[in-house]
This record gives structure tokens, C-alpha cells and sequence, in this order.
């Protein structure tokens, strides 16, 4: 039992109970700017430029389900351009202010069906996810035009879906 | 007496001879699959020439692993007997670095330990892409990077390092340097100890010489052109939405699915490596703060890894924090808005912190926690790296073999060092010494039942 004491003495005493503690308190802000860091990369709302990109009318799209309230918003659709293999995209949900005519690009996701993932269809249509809070939307005071936007090779077209998110949740809560 | 001794030391290497050859007998009768069955073909009775344009259409099409690939192509082209003499041979060096590093006293108490510790490597993982494609790209890594850090190991000692072995040692570090994954190891090692060299003022030139190696292997890994090529092909056929994610989310997909697979499942290395770290924090350490610590990676082993079925009935509404993670990465646009996912990443790296501070809480001020950081470091960053490979998901769970070995390696440590800080003679040397036998056992086993 003594020896066992001591030796426990001995190894707390080689410690350097300072820096652990300096190493302890470091490793506990990178952890916290890392999930910072993840929070803001998935969920930052970007301002665009609409002007440069193409309107297009050669898309699929169709929303399946919308919910939003004051700044809150998730969105739920297909979004596919027909017989264009999905090698390389990155597919947008936008919404345009319609009184100052600014341009929000929502955190979007795309992925396939989950049927359809293990398909060998590289044409398969593809469902998109955008789901955004912020302080920048006001969507029970403000219209906001619902646009889809496509990129794929560096190229870039949008579809405008000619509803607005009031005007889609209410045509579809009838 | 001396003959005793003589005998004794004769009798020295005997079980890695035994180990040896139980293996070798085991690779001889290992079935051709996967990989192997669909290359084998290829291969048989090729020339030097169609070997010289094999490795030209690598570099250029597929992969900066031309000298894995081009034993790979030997060796499938030849009769199996010649693959598993070679990885026999391999595995006796591979154990003799690891008693030249470990043991330099020679004790036969860690001799046998480092041959259990090599059964539990879960060896069965290389059978996923065929047994020779497999044990040539994965193991015959490992052993040539455990046989290229001896003369490091060496140094730190401050033994002196014969020509000949630095020559041998460095040609190993250029076959183990041609694999990334464990070239990320060897780099996070020999990055950390140059620092270490630099500030002692103890730089040798012999260390230089190897660093220069790593080196240029990077320099070779990133200048493949058929690095990209291939990363573009696989990306449309097994990760399609892999161009859509940004830097982060593919940093968060390596990381969460490396610490996913370490703590939220029954995996055994980990479980391990837990259990000698409470061990010998609890055996060593009075301070209730220490032994918090200590106990974390265990805690996380037993309830988040090996109880999940009885988390899922008792505490139901908590399934999503047990599940699996999400193919895109933990946060992804579906669920950002979620406690969840955060919860989950703060129980990882909580965890990795724990285990960080315990290393350092059982080698103290000493080179051996700057090696056990260094491997759990390289060992980490070589699983994550795969983030950034579209092949994530596909390669399967032998995409993990090198951290399980880095992991390993830092569990024989810390039981070289429970027996070096077992003053007392305590109960719990045996009991280590105990589970190590049925773990080992266990998988050596399983391994004799996947053929």
C-alpha cells in the first residue's frame, strides 16, 4: 500500500500538471471553432449575382414540400437536367427578394433516390434539399421568388419556378 | 551456466519463428479472390517490357503507388508460394523491428507481447481486395515502414545505427513511402521528431537522409497525374455527390467516419487501447481529475460502442445519436439545424482529447509520448485522408488497417510501460497479459476461419 502511494506520488509529480492543463484548454477552443467552423459551412446564406447566369427553361424540377416561418425555411424538390449524365454539379435552391430584387443561395443538397442510388442510370433524377436559417430572410413580411440553380463543367443557368414561397404553400395547403 | 545462457538466447527469436511459420502456412492456403481472381490473368508470364509499360500507364492513368502496384503485378503473376514466403519472411522482419524498437533489453515477457499484440491486427481486413493485392499494399507497407523507423528508434536511443541497416531501413521507407495513407504516418513521425532533432540539437544526418526519402515520396504522390485521373473517374462511379462537397464537409466526412467506426461500433483495437489507458491511469494517478480523464475512451468504448442495442431499447429517443453517420459527412444540409450531430462530434473529440492527455499521463516527459502522439496523430490523419477520396465509402474497412496498427503499436507501449511502472507486482500485469491472450487468440482464429 505504501509503495503503491509513492509510486503514485512520484508519477503525479513528473507531470507537468500547467501545460496539460494550457493543452487542455487549447484543445477545447479548436474543438469549438471546428464546430463553429462546420455550423457556418453547412448553414451560411450567400448573396449572388443573378446577372451574369442564364435563365433556362430545360429543366425537371417539382417542389414536394415546403415549410418556412419569420427566417426559417426547408425546402424539399427534384432538380435534374434531362439526359445530362450527374457526373459533376452542384445544384442551388435560390430565393430572390422580389422588393429588393437580392439574391439568396440557400445550403443546398442534392442526392438521388435512394432506389435509384444503386442504379446504373447515369440520367436518374435527383431530389435537392435546401434547408436555411437566418437573420437575412423575412419571410412572413417579405415575397421571395423560388429559383433553382445549375452548375455542372463550370457552367452556370437557373429555372425560375414562378412561384414565390407563399404563393406555393398556399396553392398547395388548399 | 553460460551454456544456459547461450541456449536461452538461441531460444531467443524461437516464437517469431513459430508465429512465422503458422502464418505462412495460413497465406498458402488462403483462396484467390476479388482483386486477385479478376488481375491474375494478366499477370502470368508478362515480360519485363509489358511490366515497364504497366508502371508507365499507372503513373499516368491510375496511381502514384507504381512500386506497390508493380510487386503487386509480380507476385500475381507468379505461383502463390513465392507471395507467401515473401510475406512470411516479411513478417518475422516485421517482428524483429518491432522487438528491436520495443524490447532493447531483450525481455521474453515483451517478446511474447509483441507477438500478441501482432495476432489481434485484424489481418483479415486485407482479404477485402484479395489476399495478395491486399497483404503487398496494406501489410507489406506496414512491416517496411516498422522496419524503416528502427534506425529512428535507434537514435533516440542513442545507439549508433550500422550502414547497412540505414541502407535496408531506407529502402523500406521507399516502398512503405509509395502507399499515402502510410506515407501520412511516416511523415507525421519523422515531421515530429525533426522538430524534436532541431530543438535538442541532435540532428543526425542519417535522419536527414530518411526525411529526404518521405520527402520526395510526397513530392512523387502529388505530381502523379494519375492521382487525378483516377479521382475523377472514381468520383462519377462511386461517389457521386463527391464534387459537391467543399473542403470542410470532406474534412468532416474524414474525420467523423474515422472516429464513427473507432468509438460508435464494437471495435476491439480500440476497446483495448481504452482499457490500458484507464489501467494505468488508475493504477498510477490519485487525482480524481487524472482518472476522469482516464476513464473517458473506456466509458465511450462500452457505452456508445459495445451497448448499442441496449442504448437503443432503454434510451430510444437517443437512436440518432447512435446510427449511422450520414454518407456526405456528420453535418450535412438535412441536419445542421439539429442537436445531434454536434453532440455526437463533441463525444469524438472529447474522446480524442482524453486520449491525448493520457498518453502524455503514461509516458510523462519522455520521447515515448512525442512517438505515441506522433502515431495516434499519423495513424488519424492516414484514415482521414480518405475524406478526400471519392473511394471513402467503397474501400471498406481495410482503409482503416493502418490506423488499427498505429493503435496497436501505441497499446504495446503503454503495456511496456505498465510493466516498466509495476513496482508492486500487482494483479493487473497478469490480467493484461491475460486478455491479450484471449484477444489474440480470438482473432487468430477468425483468421484461420475466413479460409
Amino acid at each position: 500500500m505504501e509503495v503503491s502511494r509513492i509510486n503514485n506520488q512520484i508519477k503525479e509529480s513528473k507531470v507537468n500538471q500547467k501545460a496539460i492543463f494550457k493543452v487542455v484548454i487549447i484543445l477545447l477552443l479548436l474543438s469549438f471553432s471546428y464546430l463553429l467552423l462546420l455550423y457556418k459551412n453547412e448553414g451560411s446564406i450567400k448573396q449572388i449575382e443573378l446577372s451574369n447566369i442564364t435563365q433556362s427553361t430545360n429543366f425537371e424540377w417539382n417542389i414536394e414540400e415546403l415549410n418556412f416561418n419569420q427566417n426559417f425555411i426547408y425546402l424539399k424538390g427534384i432538380f435534374y437536367k434531362e439526359g445530362e449524365p450527374i457526373n459533376s454539379f452542384d445544384n442551388k435552391v435560390l430565393l430572390r427578394e422580389i422588393k429588393s430584387q437580392i439574391v439568396y443561395e440557400l445550403p443546398t443538397e442534392s442526392f438521388p433516390k435512394e432506389a435509384a442510388a444503386v442504379e446504373e442510370d447515369e440520367t436518374i433524377y435527383r431530389n435537392i434539399l435546401a434547408v436555411a436559417k437566418s437573420e437575412k430572410l423575412d419571410l412572413l413580411n417579405q415575397e421571395y421568388e423560388i429559383l433553382f440553380l445549375y452548375e455542372s463543367n463550370g457552367e452556370q443557368s437557373y429555372q425560375d419556378t414562378g412561384y414565390t414561397v407563399k404563393s406555393w404553400s398556399d396553392e398547395n395547403e388548399k | 551456466m553460460k551454456n544456459k545462457i547461450v541456449k536461452k538466447k538461441n531460444y531467443y527469436y524461437l516464437p517469431f519463428f513459430i508465429v512465422t511459420f503458422a502464418y505462412t502456412l495460413f497465406l498458402l492456403k488462403t483462396p484467390i479472390i476479388a482483386d486477385d481472381l479478376a488481375l491474375i490473368d494478366k499477370y502470368v508470364g508478362i515480360t519485363w517490357l509489358q511490366e515497364w509499360n504497366n508502371i508507365l500507364f499507372d503513373y499516368f492513368n491510375w496511381s502514384s503507388r507504381v512500386i506497390v502496384n508493380a510487386t503487386i503485378h509480380i507476385f500475381l503473376g507468379h505461383r502463390k508460394i513465392y507471395w507467401s514466403l515473401a510475406t512470411g519472411i516479411l513478417i518475422l522482419l516485421l517482428l524483429m523491428a518491432l522487438d528491436k524498437i520495443f524490447n532493447p533489453e531483450k525481455d521474453r515477457k515483451k517478446n511474447n507481447v509483441i507477438i500478441l499484440v501482432f495476432t489481434i491486427f485484424p489481418f483479415y481486413l486485407l482479404a477485402g481486395s484479395g489476399w495478395r493485392v491486399g497483404t503487398i499494399s496494406y501489410f507489406w507497407s506496414i512491416a517496411f515502414a516498422v522496419i524503416g523507423i528502427v534506425p529512428l528508434a535507434m537514435m533516440l536511443r542513442k545507439e549508433k545505427v550500422s550502414i547497412p541497416l540505414l541502407i535496408f531501413s531506407s529502402f523500406s521507407l521507399i516502398f512503405a513511402g509509395n502507399f499515402e495513407e502510410c506515407l501520412i504516418v511516416l511523415l507525421v513521425i519523422y515531421g515530429t521528431f525533426f522538430v524534436y532533432f532541431c530543438i535538442k540539437k541532435k540532428i543526425q544526418w542519417a535522419f536527414l537522409l530518411q526525411c529526404f526519402i518521405l520527402l520526395g515520396s510526397f513530392i512523387f504522390v502529388l505530381t502523379t497525374p494519375g492521382n487525378k485521373v483516377r479521382a475523377g473517374v472514381e468520383s462519377s462511379v462511386r461517389f457521386k455527390d463527391f464534387g459537391m462537397l467543399n473542403i470542410f464537409d470532406k474534412f468532416d466526412l474524414g474525420f467523423s467516419s474515422t472516429m464513427q467506426e473507432l468509438m460508435f461500433t464494437e471495435n476491439t483495437i480500440f476497446l483495448i487501447l481504452s482499457i490500458l489507458l484507464t489501467v494505468y491511469v488508475f493504477n498510477n494517478y490519485k487525482s480524481n481529475y487524472y482518472r476522469g480523464i482516464g476513464m473517458i475512451p473506456l466509458s465511450v468504448a462500452i457505452i456508445a460502442g459495445y451497448s448499442q442495442s441496449w442504448l437503443m431499447v432503454e434510451y430510444s429517443n437517443i437512436a440518432n445519436l447512435i446510427e449511422k453517420m450520414p454518407v456526405n459527412g456528420m453535418i450535412t444540409v438535412d441536419n445542421y439545424l439539429s442537436l445531434f450531430p454536434y453532440v455526437k462530434i463533441i463525444i469524438f473529440l472529447m474522446t480524442a482529447i482524453a486520449i491525448i492527455i493520457d498518453l502524455y499521463l503514461v509516458f510523462g516527459n519522455t520521447y515515448k509520448t512525442i512517438l505515441a502522439e506522433a502515431l495516434l496523430f499519423g495513424g488519424t490523419a492516414s484514415r482521414m485522408v480518405l475524406g478526400f477520396s471519392p473511394s471513402i465509402w467503397v474501400s471498406g474497412a481495410r482503409t482503416y488497417v493502418f490506423l488499427y496498427f498505429c493503435l496497436i503499436i501505441i497499446s504495446l507501449m503503454i503495456i511496456n510501460q505498465i510493466k516498466i511502472d509495476n513496482i508492486k507486482k500487482s494483479w493487473y500485469w497478469p490480467a493484461i497479459y491475460y486478455m491479450l491472450v484471449i484477444f489474440g487468440t480470438l482473432s487468430f482464429l477468425n483468421l484461420l476461419t475466413s479460409v
